[in-house]
């Protein structure tokens, strides 16, 4: 058996070539492009790997093994990262991975649509049947002030003169409380479903109410002429922000042959690509909705982009992505 | 080995390494999580001053609180996501030496960042991360339901530790009924009492004054078996014990 100091001294280039190497790697700026030139750095490790693990089994020093550890977990640290090309993953994410992500979970996302538009519509209808009703799902100072916002003697929907700060103003909101909503639906999936479910139902409730009450009060011109546009972005992302959140329940619900743990891990990894296109569906919503639907465009153009727009959202989705390979 | 209640994990990687790391529990991370909020109160604070100073009139000021909006909404969900996903730590985390990695010890990926921080949401629910607090105190490595899902852990970085700079003049054989474990721990001392008083030294020697002959200084009895232990008895080319 050798003794500490031999060994020492036998590896101690190695050592010092693999922290030299690990120096330069770990100081390199995260923005600067990955390099090959350090291909001695596995076989370092590797070899380090079994240096220290003898050392170990010889009962060498702590100051010894300690160090052997600290070199290995840098190392590790440094083969195991993960170097992703931010704009190939990019257009692999558009060109078709986000649909076809989402529409493997089809049937999730049924759930979370009905969950969603089977209240609005049932609220919708029962609002603009009854006042009472538009007042029992948002309550009457709320109905009020929508009614100030969309009755078409007030004008623009917009303070006059104020249009591209008022624009800025509500561009920021938008991005800040609906993008908000889409994370907040998809998080609370991991109370058993229960946080998704409400959030959607909820939002339908309101929306449908407000809908139903506003047509039927007659300023329909003004109110679906101002949400057309942003209309399919938008909801469809709740909806689809309510998928990835009704992943995280049902992984608890019904993790299958794995334990609830591992069963949660993978549906989160799969869950972030959805929550991000619905993230990214709702910023896109943000900037119609405070550039292009506030507008005093014919009312009849505005319902024109409004459909063709839900169109071109569902053909994307529905589509896009189709011949991509299946990954397992 | 003993199952000892501990802070200590060991992690296998692929290539039979094992990595020993220590898991952060909830108070070091909530004081991180405080260094972090102030951080981001700073930013919105001076924000508001710089850019709300320089619009001034009454106009633009609707303008400026859109802008707010979006930098509160981007600190909100991506300060900590962006800081872990590029760095492995927010700049909170760091100041306390911790770091985020995934359970098998390799660095935290994007998408694992963003998992462990969007459900930041329900770990702070109803108020003050009681959610994540209750869930961490029931698991064994302190994750919060974010760590759960993501697979995440955030663990201390030791700074290395300076190497050994032990050396004494003489080395002599220690009884050869010591045990792997016993050698290991006089070589421990050894290295150790560079950074310990002559008193401490001789107190610690004392515990095995019963190895050592009488008219002999424990310490010097231990450092040279240290010495021989680490060196041989001579000094370089002494190839077996």
């Amino acid at each position: 058996m050798l003794n500490q100091q031999v060994f020492e001294q036998q590896y101690e280039t190695d050592w010092q070539q693999l922290e030299s190497a690990l120096n330069k790697l770990e100081t390199k700026r995260i923005w600067h492009k990955a390099t090959s030139d350090n291909s001695d750095l596995p076989k370092l490790y590797a070899a380090l790997c079994q240096q220290h693990a003898l050392a170990l089994s010889r009962g060498y020093s702590h100051a010894l093994t300690n160090r052997l550890h600290d070199l290995i977990v840098r190392a590790h640290h440094q083969l195991y990262k993960h170097r992703a090309h931010v704009l190939d993953k990019m257009m692999r994410f558009f060109g078709g991975g986000f649909a076809a992500g989402l529409r493997e979970q089809h049937k999730l996302l049924t759930v979370a649509s009905l969950l969603f538009f089977v209240p609005t519509i049932i609220c919708g209808v029962l609002a603009a049947y009854s006042v009472d009703f538009a007042d029992l799902f948002m309550g009457s100072r709320q109905r009020f002030a929508l009614e100030q916002m969309y009755d078409p003697a007030n004008g623009s929907i917009r303070p006059e003169g104020l249009e591209s700060q008022t624009n800025l103003y509500m561009f920021g909101f938008y991005i800040a409380n609906n993008i908000g909503i889409d994370f907040r639906v998809f998080a609370s999936g991991i109370m058993y479903c229960v946080g998704s479910v409400f959030f959607l139902v909820f939002n339908g409730i309101h929306i449908g109410a407000a809908a139903g009450h506003l047509t039927a009060v007659g300023f329909h011109e003004t109110f679906w002429g101002f949400v057309a546009g942003h209309s399919a972005p938008e909801l469809i992302a709740l909806c689809i922000s309510g998928t990835a959140g009704l992943m995280l329940g049902m992984a608890l619900i019904k993790p299958g042959r794995q334990t609830r743990r591992l069963a949660l891990m993978r549906a989160a990894k799969k869950s972030v690509p959805i929550i991000i296109g619905a993230g990214l569906m709702t910023l896109f919503a943000a900037f119609i909705e405070a550039y292009w639907s506030a507008n005093n465009r014919p009312f009849e153009i505005k319902i024109i982009v409004g459909v063709v727009m839900w169109i071109l959202i569902i053909a994307y989705l529905a589509l896009s992505g189709r011949r991509l390979k299946h990954r397992g | 080995m003993d199952k000892a209640v501990d802070t200590l994990h060991t992690v296998e990687t692929p290539e039979g390494a094992l990595l020993q790391i220590a898991v952060a529990g909830p108070v070091v991370r909530g004081m991180a999580w405080l260094v972090d909020g102030t951080i981001r109160t700073v930013i919105l604070i001076i924000l508001g001053t710089v850019v709300g100073s320089s619009t001034g009139g009454a106009d633009d000021g609707v303008a400026f609180i859109g802008i707010f909006m979006i930098a509160q909404f981007l600190l909100n969900w991506f300060y900590s996501t962006t800081f872990e996903a590029m760095t492995g730590t927010t700049p909170g985390k760091k100041a306390f030496g911790l770091w985020v990695v995934h359970d098998n010890a390799t660095p935290i990926t994007l998408s694992g960042a963003l998992v462990r921080n969007f459900l930041r949401v329900v770990d702070s629910l109803p108020f003050f991360y009681m959610v994540g607090l209750i869930c961490m105190m029931f698991d064994n490595r302190f994750r919060r339901l974010g760590d759960l899902a993501a697979g995440t852990l955030v663990i201390y970085r030791d700074k290395a530790a300076p190497p050994s700079t032990f050396v004494h003049d003489v080395g002599t054989p220690p009884p050869e009924w010591l045990s792997r474990d016993q050698r290991q721990s006089i070589v421990d001392f050894a290295e150790r009492c560079s950074n310990l008083s002559a008193d401490r030294q001789s107190e610690l020697a004392s515990v095995l004054s019963h190895l050592i002959e009488d008219n002999q200084d424990p310490v010097h009895t231990l450092k040279s078996w240290a010495q021989w232990i680490l060196r041989g008895q001579s000094d370089a080319q002494s190839t077996s014990i």
